[in-house]
């Protein structure tokens, strides 16, 4: 039959003027009725459509198509952890289908924890989601249980490997994923994790290397000085900026011992008696007259940059001090860190270098330093921060946050917040709902608790655009912490 | 809980009008947007405030899946009525069970009144020489169009289809418009889907045969239909243009059963909206199909939800083997945790067989298959019945891993539509649960 058809096209195709249907093509039945076709119609079109129209005919309905055997495919091993409640997947479901980062996350880590499995619907959903967000793979894998683990070898794209080893990963995973491994690795070893960097460099791309050494900057301590000072010679300027800008953080590296001994000298405390020797006057004596060495400079220490505040020394100088740990000063003044700094500040001329010893406090992550620097001085050492008590942290990210319209957040591990602090976010925020609008919240929403829901309808807004800008903010706002409510309670 | 309305969310999101529609309706499933919730075993009904001063008023009825709301949109459903109903759906505990406030109420009561007076309404009276002559001259201008068609399918035949897809488009489009003209909307219908051929695909020349054939077959079969048995007249007629009316369908006898709803689906046509909804009897095993069409402004008269299934008389266009159906009365929705069908592709051959034996002009049809399971050869999936003959599905991929992860590679029942080993998944059925593909 298949060639009789074959034969009805191949008519078509060139035309009846032409061709006409070969009997022979044709099976015994069929040719018996084209010739009595052919004896009651004159014309060629018509035999060739009735008689193509019976071969249709038969076609569908006297063959069969091809039954190909196919074995089925293995089924699924049983589940040996329990699905998480209908009240649980019924959040997954609206934290999936508008998708939000932080809620997933929070959900997650909650079904993880409590050792429970996503219902298997959201399998591909969840996989999807896995192969664009390597941070999530984890707890995916952990939630999608037997299914997933089945389900993987369906989708190229779902078969990333779950992290068994770091080195496993920076071996064979993507560069998302190698820098993600080796910042991991250098949390839990750093030692091992150099020596896989040092391993691999030579054959590694500028870009890629430049990557790794900005990872080390993760579990950064005095071992890593030797490999960082050796790589300053790469041919690549983003390495060598990247080494630097490490080794700058390392109080034994060359190029701090090499600025504190250059600066020591030019910097002296000078003591004065006074009256009946009852109160002596503490002032500090800066030598400016001075040639900055080649091997300073080598670090990128310039000597003729000068501004509106600062001569060209003045300038050298100021970027020395940066260099040099504070508590460099304590020792050399035999002073605590808040009389290092009034005692700069006295002066004019010496008040200038305060923004220094910021710099410096927050690469040497000094947080008594930092603390002070950030109540007197009005200086913020955002890394230093980090160690900060925590209603200092807060009152730092709410300033931050009325200045500059960034929310500054530590390195807390997406804490959630207290319910005091939320509010005051807002309160801030609302102001400015064109600039922190919906997609402002949705990142960080699981660190707002809940108990927002009862206070958000008390902030007001002034009328006109923005209020109604903020409605519908805050509608967005209450949507997303009803889901995280539903999350908690369901598990 | 006194009504059972167990739809998800991917069957109530079907019942969305576009896709704008789909996403409006989810950003509106947000418990800060309602006031005033609440449901019982008829309706459920939520306030949204909206840019007036007045929130806007949305409600359904459970019974029927059927919406109202106060909101100017033309719509339908409009956003609201489809957030409510999500919201149902994913957080009951919104929703406290009550009796309907007065505007919910006097609305279920009206449709009940609606519902009952519509059985009553007699025919008008028809003017049957009037009638008459209108059929003359319908029948002329048919004869016309079909003269016409046949000298194209002789030129085309004639002259050969190397150079169809260069030609196929103005061709047929200029067809279609000559067979509206001649009151011939079936045999416009038929041209148009020549029109629509894929012409840069594989295999075109076959479909265009199949298609180019077919029409073929209906206008002889429609010049000769004294030779044709009565069914056989009715399927040629309807094929052409000439369809019942309603008001002859509401008279014949019609088959109550429970109709599962195995899939919906629409398309734009010119300014239309035509709804296909595939309909099979639980009770008898029979197949439907209904369709519904309605301008954009307007409602299709019936809401139908894959995987639920509505108590309905139902009666059947005649024809050769009766699908095409119309709703005769409509009852309630209800909610089946099992779907019965077909053993195995062998018996599915059988039956697509007869059917093709018994008219050439039977299209794609549902086919309901038990004991199926996910196969992979050669790069393509097929489900594999209980003897591994398998036949291969056309199919995306996330409906591909949509299965596979609904199954885990267990058996289910497949709802399937096509022809001639062609096939591709509507819906699955698996413990107890419609998914629909």
């Amino acid at each position: 039959m298949i060639k009789a058809w074959e034969e009805v096209i191949h008519t078509a195709i060139i035309g009846t003027d032409k061709k006409q249907v070969s009997a022979q093509a044709l099976p015994e039945e069929i040719a018996a009725i084209a010739e009595r076709i052919a004896q009651a119609e004159s014309e060629h079109e018509n035999q060739f459509l009735a008689t193509a129209a019976v071969i249709y005919n038969y076609r569908r309905a006297g063959s069969l198509p091809a039954e190909p055997e196919a074995q089925p495919i293995e089924a699924c091993a049983p589940e040996t952890k329990p699905y998480a409640s209908e009240s649980a997947q019924g959040a997954l479901r609206l934290v999936i289908s508008d998708f939000n980062q932080s809620l997933l996350y929070f959900w997650l880590k909650l079904c993880s924890e409590n050792g429970m499995l996503a219902y298997p619907e959201f399998v591909p959903d969840l996989f999807h989601i896995a192969a664009n967000h390597v941070t999530l793979r984890e707890l995916i894998i952990d939630c999608t249980g037997e299914r997933g683990q089945w389900m993987r070898p369906f989708n190229s794209s779902w078969d990333f490997k779950p992290a068994q080893s770091y080195q496993q990963l920076f071996e064979y995973g993507t560069t998302q994923e190698r820098i993600l491994a080796l910042t991991e690795w250098r949390k839990a070893d750093p030692a091992e994790a150099l020596e896989m960097v040092r391993q691999c460099w030579k054959s590694e791309n500028a870009n890629l290397r430049a990557e790794m050494v900005a990872a080390l900057q993760t579990g950064l301590n005095s071992e890593d000085n030797a490999f960082l000072a050796s790589i300053l010679t790469d041919r690549s300027q983003k390495v060598k900026e990247a080494a630097l800008n490490l080794l700058k953080q390392l109080p034994d590296s060359e190029i701090v011992k090499a600025a504190m001994d250059f600066v020591d000298p030019l910097i002296s405390l000078k003591k004065s008696g006074s009256l009946l020797g009852l109160r002596s006057k503490e002032t500090l004596e800066i030598n400016l007259d001075f040639e900055l060495p080649d091997t300073l400079k080598s670090y990128g220490i310039s000597d003729l940059n000068a501004t509106q505040n600062f001569s060209e020394k003045e300038y050298t100088l100021d970027e020395l001090i940066a260099l040099i740990p504070p508590d460099f000063w304590e020792k050399k003044f035999e002073m605590n860190a808040a009389q290092v700094l009034e005692l700069f500040s006295k002066e004019k001329q010496t008040k200038k270098y305060i923004s220094a010893f910021a710099i410096s406090a927050d690469a040497f992550r000094n947080a008594a330093w930092a603390e002070i620097l950030f109540r007197d001085y009005d200086r913020v050492c955002y890394r230093a921060a980090e160690q900060f008590p925590l209603d200092l942290q807060e009152t730092l990210m709410l300033q931050t946050l009325a200045q500059s319209r960034n929310l500054f957040t530590m390195n807390d591990g997406g804490r959630e917040w207290t319910l005091d602090f939320a509010m005051k976010v807002l309160e801030i925020t609302s102001k400015e709902p064109y600039s922190f609008d919906k997609s402002y919240y949705r990142p960080i929403i699981h660190q707002f608790p809940v108990s927002v829901i009862e206070k958000i309808g008390k902030i007001t807004v002034e009328e006109g655009y923005r209020q109604s800008h903020w409605k519908g903010i805050s509608e967005e706002i209450i949507k997303l912490l009803t889901i995280k409510n539903q999350i908690i309670q369901s598990f | 809980m006194l009504h059972n309305l167990n739809l998800n969310e991917d069957q109530i999101l079907t019942l969305a009008p576009d896709d704008s529609s789909r996403k409006a309706g989810k950003d509106l499933a947000n418990p800060a947007k309602w006031s005033n919730t609440g449901f019982n075993e008829t309706a459920l009904w939520g306030e949204c405030q909206g840019s007036g001063k007045n929130p806007y008023r949305a409600q359904v009825d459970l019974a029927n899946i059927a919406f109202k709301c106060s909101c100017p949109s033309r719509k339908f459903p409009c956003k609201h009525g489809l957030g409510v109903l999500l919201l149902f759906a994913r957080q009951k505990a919104l929703f406290p069970e009550s009796e309907s406030p007065d505007w919910v109420k006097e609305w279920v009561d009206k449709r009940s009144e609606k519902a009952e007076k519509k059985q009553e309404k007699e025919s008008k009276p028809v003017d049957a020489e009037a009638q008459a002559k209108r059929q003359q001259q319908r029948q002329k201008k048919v004869d016309g169009g079909i003269s016409e068609l046949k000298l194209v399918l002789k030129d085309i035949v004639r002259n050969g289809i190397l150079n169809m897809p260069e030609k196929a488009s103005s061709l047929f489009s200029n067809l279609t418009r000559r067979m509206v003209d001649s009151q011939a909307p079936g045999l416009a219908l038929m041209t148009r889907e020549l029109a629509e051929i894929n012409y840069y695909k594989d295999n075109w020349q076959t479909r265009f045969m199949d298609q180019l054939l077919r029409l073929h077959l209906a206008v002889t079969a429609f010049e000769k239909q004294e030779m044709l048995s009565e069914d056989q007249q009715e399927e040629v007629r309807s094929l052409i243009g000439f369809t019942q009316s309603s008001d002859e369908l509401k008279q014949q006898e019609g088959i109550a059963d429970q109709w599962f709803v195995l899939g919906k689906e629409t398309e734009q046509q010119d300014h239309l909206t035509v709804q296909r909804n595939w309909l099979y009897g639980m009770q008898s095993g029979k197949h439907a199909l209904v369709l519904q069409f309605y301008a954009y402004t307007q409602l299709p008269e019936l809401n139908f939800t894959p995987g639920t299934a509505l108590e309905a008389e139902i009666t059947f266009y005649k024809g050769i083997d009766p699908f095409r159906a119309f709703v005769k009365n409509a009852g309630k929705t209800t909610f089946p945790d099992m779907l019965s069908g077909l053993e195995n592709w062998q018996a599915q051959r059988k039956a697509e067989k007869a059917l093709y034996a018994s008219s050439p002009f039977v299209g794609k049809r549902p086919y309901v298959i038990q004991n199926m399971k996910l196969a992979r050869a050669e790069g393509k999936w097929f489900l594999s019945d209980h003897e591994n003959k398998a036949t291969a599905i056309v199919c995306t991929k996330n409906q591909v891993h949509k299965m596979l992860a609904i199954s885990g590679g267990a058996e289910f029942t497949a709802v399937l539509l096509g022809e001639e080993g062609i096939f591709r998944p509507l819906g699955i059925f698996i413990q107890g649960n419609y998914i629909v593909l």
